[in-house]
């Protein structure tokens, strides 16, 4: 073995040149022969890498994610069914709807007919002609009949005395005390129709709830609370008719009181003017 | 071992018709290719596979689930918009509510104008004037009640004319009867009030939504709450007028048993 590459080394000393010339000539051939190294001839296995790291990503998150998403899936799925369950059976239950549109048909069938009977009687009791006429007038709940109502009143309490038999200060103050006692009867003539017209309106409103939806009560509500505060505002008027009428008596009855200090004082001066 | 020689004798020899053989060859072979040397096509498409295999394994019995899921979600879904559309909240029955509010208006209207008719029936000059005033549901007429009032009424005896006692209860009683009157007046425009109130209200509930109604009934109630207050105010109005015609009643009983105190007081001392 020795001795080959000794012979070896000695015939490329010896033709060192030829040897050079072949060499470069070989180089040149395979430069120009051998192909460039193309992309896939080495990229086989980054493919491979890259295929188990998509079916890792797959595995380990894309599969995770959607494990979890169907696992919240199954969650919002079953709150939603408790909730519908919730709205069906417990707190819109078809049944229970009915009930209370049965409930409001029972009252309606029960207590309107009888309520309204029993408003009205008829309480009318005076006897004589004048008094029958102006009491039909002051029930009547009319507000179109003022002037045969003044007619009647004044027909039943006298008229107001003429100037000469009466006092100046008498005279408007009997004129004072009988107009506030008619405009109160006026105003409860008013009233009397203003009840009516709540009635009316009560009436609408519950027929309205025999058919209503639960979402549709608010509104019915909202129409009663309604109702109500117009049914306040006219009892207030009553109430401001009853306060005109006693303030009225008040001050008759304390002008009464200032006419006896008067004419107390009056005659306390004529009597001392008798004995001089 | 001498074949070896020989061959590398023969290439010696023609070695200039070699080398011009090498480099025809070199010009005339084709241009490598990237193929040339082969891809490793198993491996790629087995690298495809097993993509395949983990999203027909991994990713599609998840999304077969979720859909299954999905179908029942919207299966609850459909029976509570059919429950909220049908039995809840129908249109046919909101439709219905609003117009409930209308018609019921028309009654508010006739009640308005009701409650204005006038009432007024004074027929002398200072009585009418009082009058006027008393039912002009004005509270800027209310300063005008006590000029109406003293005219029709009188004033406070002058103390030459009357008892210190019978001066107070005179005063008071005035007092008393004037309040009273100037109340009434400021009772009517509250009351005129609350009614424009109450319309605005039921016109908002024409327009308004089924969430939206529960607000209303919410104004409403506290315009209630508020007339409630009110009535209550003007009750103890009345209340506090009969508690002084009470007191007069009583005060005029005093008066009395004095008075007869010092008659017969004077009896005695004139028989003395």
């Amino acid at each position: 073995m020795t001795a080959l590459l000794q012979r070896t080394f000695r015939f490329l000393l010896a033709h060192c040149r030829s040897v050079t010339a072949v060499f470069l000539i070989a180089v040149l051939a395979v430069g120009l022969i051998a192909p460039p190294p193309a992309i896939a001839q080495f990229g086989a296995i980054a493919v491979r890498i890259a295929a188990a790291a998509v079916v890792s990503i797959i595995t380990n998150t894309i599969g995770a994610l959607l494990r979890t998403t169907n696992s919240q899936l199954n969650t919002i799925n079953g709150l939603v069914k408790a909730l519908a369950n919730l709205w069906q059976s417990i707190v819109y239950p078809i049944n229970l709807i009915n009930q209370a549109r049965a409930m409001v048909n029972q009252l309606i069938g029960q207590f309107r007919g009888l309520l309204t009977s029993i408003h009205s009687v008829n309480v009318q009791s005076a006897t004589l002609p004048n008094a029958t006429s102006l009491e039909l007038i002051m029930r009547n709940r009319s507000t179109s009949d003022f002037g045969q109502f003044d007619r009647a009143f004044r027909t039943t309490y006298q008229p107001l005395p003429p100037a000469t038999n009466l006092h100046p200060i008498d005279r408007q103050r009997v004129d004072v005390s009988d107009a506030l006692a008619m405009d109160t009867l006026k105003t409860l003539k008013a009233s009397d129709q203003v009840v009516q017209q709540i009635l009316q309106a009560s009436q609408i409103i519950e027929d309205e709830a025999a058919q209503a939806a639960p979402g549709t009560a608010a509104y019915l509500t909202a129409a009663g609370l309604v109702a109500a505060v117009e049914n306040e505002a006219t009892m207030q008027r009553m109430l401001a008719a009853e306060l005109r009428q006693e303030a009225a008596i008040l001050a008759h009855s304390n002008a009464i009181r200032k006419r006896q200090a008067d004419m107390a004082s009056q005659f306390r001066q004529d009597t001392t003017r008798l004995f001089k | 071992m001498n074949s070896k020689w020989q061959l590398l004798r023969v290439l010696c020899k023609y070695r200039t018709k070699l080398l011009v053989l090498v480099l025809l060859l070199a010009l005339v072979s084709p241009q490598p290719v990237r193929a040339q040397f082969g891809i490793d096509w198993g491996a790629i498409v087995a690298a495809i596979n097993s993509i395949g295999t983990a999203i027909n394994n991994t990713i599609a019995p998840a999304l077969r689930t979720v859909n299954a899921s999905l179908q029942a979600l919207n299966t609850v879904m459909s029976a509570i918009h059919n429950l909220f559309t049908t039995v809840v909240y129908p249109p046919a029955a909101i439709a219905r509510a609003r117009g409930l509010s209308l018609a019921i208006q028309g009654l508010y209207t006739q009640i308005q104008v009701t409650s204005r008719v006038n009432v007024s029936s004074a027929t002398l000059g200072i009585p009418l004037q009082l009058e006027q005033a008393l039912l002009s549901r004005n509270p800027g007429s209310v300063p005008a009640i006590t000029t109406h009032y003293q005219s029709l009424y009188q004033t406070v005896p002058p103390p030459q004319n009357a008892s210190p006692q019978t001066r107070d209860l005179i005063d008071m009683s005035d007092a008393a009867a004037q309040a009273a009157m100037k109340r009434a007046i400021a009772i009517d425009a509250i009351a005129d009030a609350e009614m424009q109130a109450a319309d605005r209200i039921n016109s908002e509930l024409t327009q308004a939504a089924p969430g939206t109604a529960p607000m209303i009934e919410a104004a409403a109630a506290a315009w209630l709450v508020r007339a409630n207050a009110y009535t209550q105010s003007a009750l103890g109005d009345v209340l506090r007028l009969r508690a002084v015609s009470l007191a007069n009643s009583s005060a005029q009983l005093k008066f009395n048993s004095n008075g007869a105190a010092q008659i017969r007081q004077n009896a005695v001392d004139s028989l003395k």
